[in-house]
């Protein structure tokens, strides 16, 4: 009778603690991931202008990336992926600038991701989390992810309000945006569990094939200019610590 | 004292109990339905692994098929435009009607069948059918809405909250379980019941009009009209002059590439005797219009399928014999199926109408 009522009693008790201990299952040693927007050699600011390599200014509003697929190397060489790692970088949101990853791995030399959303992610319904479509980085009428987004204003666009917005999206075939992303971490990163990853906006503009706003202020469908922002904006990631 | 520890024990069970519910932990159990392929289908192509019906999940999904709550003024649902007596098309009229007296730029076409279908609208640009509702949801000329809206509009509603626990144990809801449950109604919209289907299974016999017209088909339409779904779900390009308003370039839309221009997916020709009008934007009012198209020796666009490129020889009387047999694809069992129609048509069709009393309620 007292093990019935001691297990009542514990299960009782079991109940009341659920929702704690569910929330403290994760920290442990984890690998932070800090990303600093900047524009060149400046700190990204909404109230600043820049200056891209054709000579336009512009300043940004809005700037959102998916960052998914994270992968981990050990000095072995060895490769450990991280599984379900998807992360929607928000410049507006600070707390989206700082991607925590589970580290077991004391001897990173190098990580990997991909700049976007997987395919199968894009193929297979409804995700939730920050891949849930109301996020907003999801086109309804041709299934497919906003891989990533700028939005801004500069004084050469021809569109109301002399906006910009690039959204850039596309995952299969020729139309695929994503970039697998390879940056090598030095050992003080290492050391201290936290990599300072710059994302230079900049890039989005400036690279192969310079993005002039006068010409392409939008971009909303995928495609050719779609990939050549891609093209640029794949080298935007720089690790500085 | 024996006795005063039951005591305990029975107590601690009883409150362990109604924390339990109060703590919203309840939800009833889901009660499976089985998704049964007709004789002879092919396996659908839709993951019901991912998303198993149950009737709890069918019902929301039919609840929300028919509510305006998925439109910014509350007043479209996703059965407006896809009505039952309309083959689940839109009936008698050629473009949609959104909301603020605006129009889409295509007709509805019946979502019928939908189990086997792998790509959806006329352009095949959306690839999950539980993806498919938020399109027409967010579009600014068909319900206008924002996904944020909605799911906070269902979030505060109490009903939805507790029918989407039922169905799906979950407290929160959000677009995954918002498409899985509409997904869930659709997808027992299975149109196999018409008189054709009767013929097939030997139930019934065609008249001799029909009869004639069925040879016909197997000889002039069955290229991209194949049963059991009556297309090939293939996109092509039927040699309809591109509309100066609209500009719709169909495939291409979503392809980016030059050959997809102005193809649009084949529409199955299920329920087609009651789907008017007919073509991606619905310019063609009566089947008479769509064959004359098809007869015509007119010189056809560049890009024309080349299936139609000298038109389909068609008589007047093998058009009477291929229309009698175009409407033994009407399905009445779907249309005047209780479990398909909204609940307020139900009632009031149960509901006595006293003809003294001058109320339409």
């Amino acid at each position: 009778m007292r093990q019935v009522g001691l297990l009542v009693m514990g299960l009782w008790m079991a109940g009341i603690f659920q929702t704690t201990a569910a929330q403290s299952v994760a920290g442990k040693s984890m690998l932070t991931i800090q990303i600093i927007p900047v524009v060149g050699e400046k700190n990204w600011s909404p109230e600043d202008t820049y200056t891209n390599a054709l000579g336009e200014t512009f300043s940004i509003d809005k700037c959102l990336f998916y960052l998914s697929n994270f992968a981990l190397q050990s000095s072995s060489g060895k490769w450990y992926p991280i599984r379900d790692s998807y992360f929607l970088v928000n410049i507006l949101d600070s707390s989206s600038l700082q991607i925590r990853l589970p580290g077991n791995i004391t001897d990173v030399v190098s990580i990997q991701f991909l700049l976007g959303v997987d395919s199968a992610k894009n193929v297979s319904g409804i995700q939730s989390g920050v891949l849930d479509p109301a996020r907003g980085m999801f086109w309804t009428w041709n299934t497919g992810y906003v891989m990533a987004k700028m939005e801004g204003t500069s004084a050469v666009s021809p569109m109301p309000g002399k906006k910009f917005t690039y959204h850039v999206g596309g995952f299969a075939g020729e139309q695929n945006v994503t970039k697998l992303i390879q940056l090598a971490i030095d050992k003080k990163s290492t050391e201290q569990h936290r990599i300072l990853l710059q994302a230079d906006l900049l890039r989005w503009f400036n690279g192969n094939s310079p993005l002039s706003i006068a010409a392409n202020p939008v971009c909303h469908v995928p495609g050719k200019l779609a990939n050549q922002i891609a093209n640029n904006y794949q080298f935007q990631f720089r690790v500085i610590q | 004292m024996k006795q005063y520890r039951l005591y305990i024990t029975v107590l601690m069970i009883v409150l362990s109990g109604i924390a339990w519910v109060q703590a919203d932990n309840w939800w009833g159990p889901v009660h499976p339905v089985k998704f049964n392929t007709p004789k002879g289908w092919p396996s659908p192509v839709y993951d019901f692994v991912a998303n198993p019906l149950t009737k709890e999940g069918v019902a929301l999904g039919k609840q929300l098929f028919y509510d305006g709550i998925l439109s910014k003024d509350g007043m479209v649902s996703c059965g407006t435009c896809h009505q039952s007596f309309g083959g689940f098309a839109t009936y008698d009229h050629s473009l949609s009607h959104g909301i603020d007296n605006r129009f889409s730029t295509r007709n509805a076409p019946g979502i019928v069948n939908m189990a086997w279908q792998k790509n959806f609208m006329w352009d095949g640009g959306i690839l999950h059918l539980d993806l498919q509702p938020l399109a027409p949801i967010t579009a600014e000329n068909e319900m206008g809405e924002t996904l944020d809206s909605v799911l906070h509009k269902l979030n505060t509603h109490a009903d939805y909250r507790k029918k989407f626990q039922q169905a799906f144990g979950v407290k929160k809801i959000t677009t995954l379980e918002l498409g899985k449950a509409i997904s869930q109604f659709v997808l027992t919209l299975v149109s196999n019941n018409s008189k054709y289907d009767r013929v097939m299974r030997g139930d019934d016999k065609f008249i001799l009009p029909e009869q004639l017209g069925y040879e016909m088909f197997q000889q002039k339409c069955i290229t991209c009209h194949p049963p059991p779904f009556f297309t090939d779900f293939s996109f092509r390009n039927a040699g309809l002059a591109e509309d100066e308003v609209l500009q719709d370039k169909g495939r291409m839309r979503i392809t980016g590439k030059s050959v997809d221009s102005l193809k649009f997916k084949v529409p199955s020709l299920r329920n087609v005797g009651i789907s008017f009008p007919y073509g991606h934007d619905g310019r063609w009012a009566t089947l008479r219009n769509v064959f004359e198209h098809y007869r015509s020796k007119q010189p056809r666009p560049l890009g024309t399928d080349s299936l139609l490129k000298n038109g389909i020889p068609l008589s007047n009387y093998e058009i009477g014999q291929l229309t009698a047999f175009l409407y033994t694809l009407t399905d009445s069992t779907l249309i005047t199926n209780p479990a398909f129609l909204p609940e307020e048509l139900n009632r009031l069709q149960k509901q006595e109408r006293d003809i003294h009393q001058n109320k339409r309620d």
